[in-house]
């Protein structure tokens, strides 16, 4: 079954804690907060937008996110 | 909670996305909505907003977690949500937010039975349950199980008219990208019409027109296809497609209160001596109208909880808003631009005339339309107009609002719910007696404002 969810969706969907933009890995099956680093998983086509359901990340898998999205995120220490 | 304070409003909730309303609200809200029904199992269904997907999923989860079961119907029409909330006899939830731009969401309740819930219905204890953020319960969770009635609900739709009866019609509908894009031609299937959809794509975006019919402006593309095709009647749908709004073969645009009259009477006819409910902005036609045909007409606030309320008290058969809401006994008293569209094809075929003969009968007076006036304090503009005509002659009630009746000329005056805004109502005999008569009305607004 494809996880690719509707292109209108992912431009609109935001993060229910912080409200701001999500990144957005169809390989992947999840969407990322780069700011809270939190994974949001999404099953079945369906992204599961819950707090409570999301995945704190560590550094290592924050940075490799970032990368693969794209994001310029400060690094800890610079 | 401030969050909540903004999107509660007095029948349902509403806001933009994802600011105002989001996953986490939604949960919420479900968690809530579980707790109050008191039921086994939630019906859920959405509009086609992009946004929907994920709330109703996060809605489902706080559902589940109070160990409720929920039966998951998908896309839908609100009106087929109120109907499986009848049909299966549990409360529903639909994610929508009707006529209102892209970034809004929303949702409608309903307890079983497809009764409203209100401000003073529930939606207020609702409300304070989600300020409290329930944390699901200790044992079961609820399971989602996925439900088409749409099928069902066709059928429920072409029951309230004898299909044998109808004669062949063109028939263009302008779903302006909402749901009737998918319920509409569900419904006609099967009747002897030839039906063309304007703008069917279900599409939360509305690229071609807002998905609101009582804007004039959004009627154009319709009235325009209709004369291009020759169709015998145009029905622009809003975007959750509970509410139609017709146009004749001749373009011309059917209000409100007109297609309240001509349901009303197709409905006496089925059904003998019935009473039939109005709010008071309908014309004086649709009293008349009723009484006309042996029914009994009850008049009412304006609002579905109000309509379907009196309904229930009195067991009306129908019942009609000038904004384009019909509700109907056999429809567990919830409206259905849908049912109300059909019953007028019937009426027409049984009359054998076009809907510009037909609804000449039914124009009787001049009307105002709904005109909004920003005043500082709406109540003290209220009481000073009601004190102008206090010693008129005329008879003065206060159902809601102001209303004043001369008996060749009327006008209501209301506040509205959420803004400091006037809405005035007036109808007279001519077109210069009501274009004077406005004139009068809205000149004492200078007063105490």
């Amino acid at each position: 079954m494809s996880t690719a969810i509707d292109p209108r969706l992912v431009e609109i969907l935001a993060c229910p804690e912080d409200k701001q933009p999500l990144l957005y890995f169809e390989d992947e099956a999840c969407l990322y907060n780069p700011r809270l680093r939190r994974r949001y998983p999404i099953r079945e086509g369906i992204p599961v937008m819950l707090i409570d359901e999301a995945e704190a990340v560590d550094d290592a898998e924050h940075d490799r996110l970032t990368a693969k999205g794209g994001v310029e995120t400060g690094k800890r220490g610079k | 909670m401030p969050l909540l304070d903004a999107i509660f409003k007095a029948y349902d909730v509403r806001g933009t996305y994802p600011d105002q309303i989001n996953e986490d609200l939604a949960r919420r809200i479900g968690a809530a909505f579980a707790r109050f029904a008191g039921s086994d199992r939630i019906i859920l269904a959405r509009d086609m907003r992009p946004s929907g997907v994920t709330l109703t999923n996060s809605f489902a989860y706080g559902v589940t977690g109070q160990g409720v079961d929920v039966i998951d119907i998908g896309l839908a029409s609100t009106d087929l949500l109120y109907f499986a909330s009848g049909k299966l006899n549990a409360p529903g939830a639909m994610f929508t937010a009707s006529h209102n731009p892209a970034q809004y969401n929303g949702i409608k309740l309903c307890l079983a039975g497809a009764k409203p819930v209100g401000e003073d219905t529930g939606l207020g204890e609702i409300k304070a349950l989600a300020e409290d953020d329930p944390q699901p319960v200790e044992g079961r969770s609820g399971q989602v199980t996925e439900q088409s009635l749409i099928d069902a609900f066709a059928d429920h739709v072409r029951s309230f008219i004898d299909v044998g009866s109808l004669r062949p019609m063109k028939v263009v509908a302008d779903t302006a990208n909402g749901m009737g894009g998918l319920v509409v031609p569900r419904v006609f299937d099967g009747l002897p019409v030839e039906l063309e959809i304007l703008f069917p794509e279900l599409d939360g975006t509305f690229p071609n027109h807002p998905a609101d019919p009582i804007q004039p402006e959004n009627l154009k593309d319709l009235q325009a296809r209709v004369l291009e095709t020759g169709a015998d009647i145009g029905l622009a749908f809003d975007g959750d497609a509970d509410r139609v709004f017709l146009v004749d073969e001749k373009a011309q645009p059917v209000s409100g209160s007109l297609t309240t009259a001509l349901v009303a009477k197709s409905m006496l006819e089925k059904h003998a001596g019935a009473t039939v409910i109005h709010n008071l902005i309908c014309s004086k036609t649709v009293p008349e109208v009723i009484e006309e045909n042996g029914g009994k007409a009850v008049r009412t606030r304006v609002g579905h909880s109000f309509i379907k309320a009196t309904m229930a008290e009195t067991g009306a058969v129908f019942g009609g808003e000038h904004s384009g809401h019909y509700y109907f006994a056999d429809n567990y008293r919830a409206d259905s631009g849908l049912i109300a569209a059909v019953v007028v094809l019937e009426l027409l075929s049984k009359l054998g005339q076009p809907l510009s003969e037909a609804r000449k009968p039914f124009e009787r007076y001049a009307a105002s339309g709904e005109i909004n006036t920003k005043v500082n304090d709406p109540k003290a503009v209220i009481e000073s107009v009601a004190a102008h005509y206090r010693e008129s002659g005329a008879s003065v009630d206060r159902l809601d609002g102001l209303t004043v009746d001369f008996g060749d000329w009327w006008f209501n005056l209301r506040p509205s719910n959420t803004e400091p805004l006037l809405r005035l109502n007036l109808e007279a005999r001519t077109r210069e007696e009501c274009d004077a008569k406005t004139n009068e009305v809205l000149s004492l607004f200078k007063e105490g404002s």
